[in-house]
């Protein structure tokens, strides 16, 4: 494993694992804005009366929460097209993670909303305000601050789990680490490389995670 | 007609537990009504349903010669827009200043200018006496200084009713004279005032009308004297003896 002439191969391809490294980082964010965005969605929802639309977040939570994301993502790529839906591999990832992590952020946001007291939503109700005008301008600011250390957490899971895209060769850095050591078979250059490419990425995001976690708790 | 708030056979359950009874009930425009009662009897709840945070399954209830138990939910906010109220518990926006706790409201709801509304609330504050304390965060403030707050707050939305649902309960003894001292000089202005409050002696201070509720039926009505000195309901009569006892 460490023989010099494997770690000389390796670095002679840094580019490989560079671009795979962008690719990881390009599918993360693209999955973390959409992840983002299901997650308030489906929360808000689930702390609202809307009786249908409630059913629907709980049926997606359930489910998305209860099957691997590596099924999933397999589903979207090699089922979907005998449909007549085909997609990517780079935008099967996004859909993937994003539906896969947004079951878990949507109880995020709803068990942030859920503590803010009730008696803020009452406070913004007496003086006229609307139920989306209570949310916006009272309670989401103060639930984003309870949901921002496990959300970070969530970003984390996010990014780990994006090596999944490998399953369907999307071109990632878990994807092009494992083909370029199985033409050369140097695996272990290969993925202690692979791996603290994703430590540099999510040791800052938890160590983020957890100064906030205090900051909140002190509070 | 001269009577801000009206309520018509208003009867109110949760479940099988029934709360308020064929309520009906005039308050005149810039009275001061306080409401006492034992726990339970339905003194909250029927606060609550003069703006509609409870709704009454019969009866109306009529707020400046509009009946608004019916309807829709975008004029409701408007009519709270003019329906101030204080609560046990505070509830001052936890992540706002005292300042933005005041200006909010008025700013996005009443589309005031800021200048206007800021203007204003540095007036109401100077009035409870928290000059001091404009850019201060609520958790920073002692209970006292937050019910003043929340005070100013109801008052910077310039409403014509204000509602007081039991606003010294929750203070520490210190603390409830401060705030008292204050609703009793608020209680000057020519708004509305329904207070559902335990302090006797401020009741008898301010209050032009005094309502004893029992079991979700109205059962003593008149000004302080009349309720406190000569009670003609037999538990009304109990109530007062049993509070004073120990005073």
């Amino acid at each position: 494993m460490f023989a010099l002439f494997k770690w000389k191969a390796l670095f002679l391809s840094w580019d490989v694992f560079i671009l795979g490294f962008a690719i990881t980082i390009l599918v993360s964010l693209i999955s973390l804005i959409v992840t983002l965005s299901i997650s308030l969605i489906v929360g808000i929802i689930r702390c609202s009366n809307l009786k249908r639309s409630k059913r629907f977040a709980n049926w997606y939570i359930t489910f998305f929460q209860n099957t691997p994301l590596v099924v999933q993502i397999i589903f979207l790529y090699n089922v979907l097209p005998h449909l007549g839906i085909v997609f990517s591999p780079f935008i099967c990832g996004c859909i993937g993670l994003s539906l896969y992590t947004g079951a878990f952020g949507a109880t995020v946001i709803e068990a942030a909303i859920l503590a803010v007291p009730r008696g803020q939503f009452e406070a913004a109700y007496s003086q006229g305000m609307s139920y989306l005008q209570a949310m916006y301008h009272i309670i989401l600011p103060q639930a984003a601050k309870i949901a921002l250390p496990p959300m970070t957490n969530q970003t984390v899971n996010l990014i780990k789990n994006s090596s999944v895209l490998a399953m369907i060769a999307g071109g990632d850095l878990m994807y092009r680490a494992d083909s370029w050591a199985g033409e050369n078979l140097f695996y272990g250059p290969s993925f202690i490389i692979t791996g603290l490419l994703y430590l540099s990425l999510c040791l800052p995001l938890s160590k983020f995670a957890q100064n906030l976690e205090k900051k909140v708790k002190t509070k | 007609m001269d009577n801000m708030i009206e309520m018509k056979n208003v009867s109110m359950s949760f479940g099988a537990l029934e709360v308020l009874k064929d309520i009906s009930l005039s308050i005149k425009r810039a009275s001061k009504t306080v409401i006492i009662g034992p726990s339970g009897s339905g003194k909250s709840t029927l606060l609550r349903c003069i703006n509609l945070f409870e709704r009454p399954q019969k009866g109306k209830i009529i707020i400046d010669n509009e009946e608004i138990t019916h309807l829709r939910h975008r004029d409701l906010c408007r009519i709270r827009q003019s329906i101030g109220m204080v609560f046990q518990a505070f509830n001052l926006y936890a992540h706002k200043t005292v300042l933005e706790n005041l200006c909010m409201a008025p700013v996005l709801l009443k589309k005031e200018k800021y200048k206007d509304v800021k203007e204003r609330a540095l007036m109401h504050l100077d009035q409870v006496g928290l000059s001091d304390k404009i850019d201060s965060y609520p958790s920073k403030l002692s209970g006292g200084q937050q019910q003043r707050v929340a005070i100013a707050r109801a008052l910077n939305m310039e409403p014509k009713i204000l509602l007081f649902d039991e606003p010294t309960s929750a203070l520490d003894p210190e603390m409830i004279s401060e705030v008292l001292n204050i609703m009793t000089k608020v209680a000057q202005e020519d708004i509305t005032m329904i207070f559902v409050t335990h302090e006797m002696g401020f009741a008898s201070n301010i209050a032009d009308r005094v309502l004893f509720l029992n079991e979700g039926i109205i059962a003593e009505d008149g000004t302080p004297d009349e309720v406190f000195n000569n009670p003609k309901n037999e538990r009304t009569k109990q109530f007062f003896s049993k509070i004073l006892k120990h005073t």
